[in-house]
């Protein structure tokens, strides 16, 4: 059968002609407004790429909770093209919901809503409310920490609807909270109900456009009418949209792939950054700011929620409403509405992606929105503040009644006596004071009769009367052990408390002092103070573990209160360079060790040469375990190499053996697998320029050895791409390169003092072993790190790289290992298997980020490819729109 | 339409032609990923080459005179015919993939879908199978004061 044969059986039973004849009659009118008949069917377009992409993304996608999250992974990292597929579906979505939204803005301005459109005007709105809902029940499908507490908030919000609210909560959830059924429940909503409903109206929507043809705006009315014809004019130029749109859509998926993000918990916090999908932030950002409380039973929520409710209403009924154009073609009030609306809507969502944005713009847009707002000041539509009758008073009056209330009872509790009348001056510091809040007063210490209404003040401290004053240094710690001694007393207060102080303190260097006549030496109120002593777990108080060596400081570092005692006084400047003050200070970690926690509080003396392993090893478990198997048990000890109070934080600078720079330890390459997995010879020849730049500047400013090596560490620590990535600072953190010296200032000359790192060939000349551990070490270090590069390139180039991140995580651990099993002294056993093991991590971190990086290179030829292929036929029918435009 | 007594001229001739290829190779770059997609893609199975199929006197055996035992993810039929004597062979019929059992009244493995039977060599001597199943190594793994494990193993 010839093609005209198939045709005529064909048209006999489909009417072909028919539709033909239709298509050849409609025409498009021509105006200046004429390209935004075009949206609408670029809005079409997006929404078959939906249905064909979501189509796809069914046959490999798994709706529950337990495999939803897997099974997207799965299609992003396995399933040929699934990025694509999955990527091209997000954007299609955000871009549809884009040209919906124009496409009802513009038909609105142009009064397309005129009788006798209403209808296509009502099936469009709810088009526009389906694309909305499409996006809401499409965004948790992928099972992800944004898409659940997306919908946590979406649905809740809807719960806040004053009688409905609690049902629509649970209809849409599928329950009280949102689970696996609320998920299965969108799935239904997503992939069924939805597209069915669409289908129906889209086709009327459609059907009804076809049939009362296009719209001319009223301003143009009056001038004499242009058309084009539909086929081929019109069309053309529809196809020429879409297939720009095609590439827009290709490169988008290309370049900038949609995220995964972290598979849901219920049970983690929300990111800071949590909002939901782009075109609900106007709602989410105003319902940030409606104040909570509610009135009758209602949130104030509430209102808001149903203004907007009512807003769409009004919306879908505008051609109803608006009964003007039918008179003289204008409805001013309408249009001054719908730009306030609209203005409301930007401004509010600029607002709510303000944190993402610079501040100047953020500044100007709300700048602008108040001028604007101001010169159409008679506006119906309030501020956000505003609408809900100003600030909310009362956190700020019940904030101050409370202030008030714990004033008043604070004074209450300080117990009143004679003794504050004179000695007024102790009132400010006895506040404080942990002995003054547990109710006790000045004479419960001091002695004497506390009666206001003796006559003579003198007789308050009549020695008759027990006082005792204050007393001398020798007798200050039987002064406080009266109380702090005795079981019986001590556990009124607190039944845990610890009785042995005083005894402890006679044992240790300061009371063996004391006793032998040495006043100059502390007691209890030179570390826990006289009137104002905090508790010890007050973050004020002078023991407290951040203020410790201040306190102990304020006797040992003082050059004149040392003089003739034969201790240093360098020992608080080294500590607050040390790793331990650092963690104390920096990191807030209050284990870290203070002077306290080696010498002991009340009972201090140094710890013995014996016991410095048992007393590191408290914290340091595993490396003392390891030093006390190795060779170099009894002959040194842990601060041999780490010092006493300089313990810096250790790096490979102990050992010795260093390369010429830093640099080498991740960028080159050193034994036969860096050899084997070599770098890009971009890249490589970047790092060396940049090395050997460097190397020129530091012989310049004379720099050589050790030196230089510090120098070079300065330098890379100050780069922004090893500053800026978190991944690159963790290999900075974890690798422990690090400088051959570090500083403190000497409390006698006040100047800064260098001091080298204790290294292995300060005993031992040049070692052997010290040489295998740092190039063991740098080895790893190496791999890792080019893995690390490798998978961040591609990472950012958008290949999902998570099912990787272990592998490299492992081989870090291992690094972290390597570092404590320096402490066998031998690189032979326990370190060279962690060593082996730690490279095969790196290298199949590495391997796994070369098949990423290359799989990049793939999704980037495709796209020029399919880029090129789409540039050539928009070439062809430019041409061919010409030629026709000609021809007609 | 086009008015075919006017012939065409050869600029829009070319235009057209090149249209059609653009719009063809269009297609294509459309089409071979949406085709990729839907092509399952290939997952490596664990390789298996021996399972321990569980004791020797194993209830389910011991009644029925054989056991579906899981090989990676391949059914293998367990036949029990004496104290010692076990077999072991694929479990999917060669007929329509069915999994086929034994019978121990009939002494014959029997396919239920399409009463396919297969002798204790496993050879298919009735009905529609076409070919025979394939067997697998079976031994009795022992240890002193216990009862035996069956080990199966590719033949």
């Amino acid at each position: 059968m010839s093609i005209a044969g198939v045709y005529s059986w064909l048209d006999q039973r489909l009417a072909l002609d028919k539709l033909r004849e239709m298509g050849a009659h409609k025409t498009v009118p021509v105006h200046r407004y004429t390209v935004f008949y075009y949206l609408g069917g670029m809005t079409l377009f997006f929404f078959l790429v939906q249905v064909m992409t979501g189509i796809l993304l069914m046959l490999y996608y798994r709706p529950s909770a337990e495999e939803a999250f897997e099974s997207v992974e799965f299609i992003m990292t396995t399933v040929p093209f699934g990025w694509l597929i999955r990527s091209i579906h997000s954007w299609s979505a955000n871009l549809m919901v884009f040209f919906a939204f124009v496409h009802l803005v513009t038909v609105f301005f142009m009064k397309a809503y005129r009788a006798p459109r209403e209808i296509t005007w009502v099936t469009g709105c709810l088009l526009l409310f389906l694309a909305m809902g499409f996006g809401f029940s499409g965004y948790l499908l992928p099972w992800n920490q944004l898409a659940f507490f997306a919908t946590k908030v979406g649905t809740d919000i809807a719960g806040s609807v004053p009688f409905i609210g609690e049902w629509t909560l649970r209809f849409l959830r599928g329950g009280d909270r949102v689970t696996g059924a609320t998920l299965s429940r969108f799935y239904g909503w997503h992939v069924a109900i939805l597209p069915a409903i669409t289908t129906l109206v889209l086709g009327l929507h459609i059907l009804l456009v076809q049939m009362k043809g296009m719209s001319v705006p009223p301003g143009e009315e009056k001038k004499p009418p242009r058309s084009m014809k539909f086929l081929p004019h019109f069309a053309i130029r529809d196809l020429f949209g879409w297939i720009v749109a095609l590439g827009v859509l290709a490169a988008l998926a290309a370049l900038l792939p949609w995220e995964l993000g972290e598979k849901a918990d219920p049970f983690a916090p929300a990111y800071p950054d949590i909002r939901p999908e782009w075109y609900f932030v106007f709602m989410f950002q105003t319902l940030k700011y409606v104040p909570g409380g509610e009135i009758f039973d209602i949130e104030y929520e509430a209102f808001a929620i149903l203004a907007f409710s009512l807003g769409g209403l009004v919306m879908l009924l505008v051609p109803f409403l608006d009964r003007d154009p039918q008179r003289t073609f204008r409805s001013r009030a309408f249009s001054a509405g719908g730009a306030l609306t609209l203005l409301f809507m930007l401004g509010m969502t600029v607002w709510g992606y303000a944190s993402l944005l610079p501040v100047w713009i953020v500044i100007a847009t709300i700048a602008l929105l108040f001028v604007i707002a101001w010169v159409t000041r008679r506006a119906d539509v309030p501020s956000a503040p505003e609408r809900e009758g100003g600030r909310d008073v009362r956190p700020p009056i019940v904030m101050a009644a409370f202030a008030l209330l714990l004033a008043a009872s604070a004074s209450a509790a300080t117990p009143k006596s004679s003794c504050l009348g004179c000695h007024e001056d102790q009132v400010h510091a006895s506040k404080s004071d942990i002995h003054i809040r547990s109710g006790l007063s000045c004479h419960d210490c001091h002695g004497g009769n506390p009666d206001p209404k003796l006559a003579d003040d003198l007789a308050a401290m009549d020695p008759a009367a027990g006082f005792i004053g204050k007393p001398d240094r020798k007798s200050t710690p039987e002064f406080c052990g009266r109380c702090h001694s005795s079981l019986a007393f001590m556990r009124r207060f607190q039944p845990q408390a610890r009785v042995d102080q005083v005894a402890e303190y006679w044992t240790s260097g300061h009371g063996q002092a004391l006793k032998s006549g040495d006043d100059g030496v502390a007691t209890c109120t030179d570390c826990h103070g006289v009137h104002g002593i905090r508790a010890v777990g007050d973050p004020e108080s002078a023991v407290y573990p951040t203020h410790v060596a201040e306190t102990c400081g304020r006797c040992h570092s003082d050059p004149k209160r040392m003089a003739g005692r034969d201790l240093p006084i360098d020992q608080q400047a080294k500590w607050k360079r040390s790793v331990h003050a650092n963690a104390l200070h920096a990191k807030g970690d209050l284990s870290a060790p203070a002077c306290n926690d080696c010498h002991g509080n009340h009972g201090a003396t140094p710890p013995g040469v014996e016991s410095v392993a048992f007393v590191c090893g408290n914290c340091h478990g595993r490396e003392a375990e390891l030093f006390r198997a190795s060779k170099h048990e009894g002959l040194m000890e842990c601060t041999t190499c780490h010092e006493n109070h300089g313990i810096i934080r250790p790096t490979v600078a102990l050992l010795g053996a260093l390369p010429e720079v830093p640099c080498a330890f991740c960028h080159e390459g050193r034994g036969p697998l860096a050899m084997k997995l070599p770098e890009p010879k971009k890249k490589s020849e970047h790092y060396q320029q940049r090395r050997d730049t460097l190397l020129a500047e530091a012989s310049k400013l004379g720099l050589k050895g050790n030196e230089r090596f510090d120098w070079f560490v300065d330098q890379a620590t100050g780069l922004d791409t090893h500053r800026n990535s978190a991944e690159f600072r963790r290999l900075f953190e974890k690798f422990r390169i690090g400088k051959t010296h570090y500083t403190y200032t000497d409390p006698v000359t006040n100047k800064e003092v260098r001091t080298a790192v204790r290294r292995c060939d300060e005993c031992h000349g040049s070692t052997d072993v010290a040489q295998k551990f740092v190039d063991s070490m740098q080895e790893l270090t190496l791999l890792t790190a080019r893995a690390e590069r490798i998978l961040l390139a591609a990472q950012r180039g958008g290949v999902e790289v998570r099912a990787v991140r272990p592998e490299l995580d492992a081989a870090i651990d291992s690094q972290i290992e390597l570092e404590v099993l320096v402490h066998t002294f031998d690189p032979e056993g326990e370190f060279a298997k962690k060593h082996k093991e730690g490279i095969a991590h790196a290298s199949a971190a590495m391997e796994a980020g070369n098949r990423s990086l290359a799989e990049l290179a793939y999704r980037r030829k495709g796209l020029t490819v399919a880029l090129g292929v789409i540039v050539l036929l928009l070439i062809g029918l430019g041409v061919k729109i010409r030629e026709l435009s000609k021809r007609a | 339409m086009t008015n075919e007594a006017v012939p065409v001229p050869p600029r829009r001739r070319f235009l057209n032609w090149f249209l059609g290829t653009t719009a063809g190779a269009l297609a294509v770059s459309v089409l071979y990923p949406l085709a990729r997609f839907a092509s399952p893609p290939h997952i490596a199975e664990a390789a298996t080459n021996e399972v321990e199929a569980g004791p020797t006197n194993d209830p389910e055996l011991m009644e029925k005179g054989f056991r579906i035992v899981r090989f990676g993810a391949e059914p293998v039929l367990l036949v029990k015919l004496a104290e010692t004597d076990f077999r072991a062979f694929s479990a999917t019929c060669t007929h329509l993939d069915c999994i086929v059992g034994y019978q121990k009244d009939r002494n014959r493995i029997w396919c239920n879908c399409h009463n396919g039977e297969y002798d204790l060599n496993g050879r298919n001597v009735a009905g529609p199978p076409p070919k025979p199943l394939t067997p697998y190594n079976v031994h009795v793994a022992t240890k002193a004061g216990q009862p035996g494990t069956v080990v199966i193993s590719k033949a």
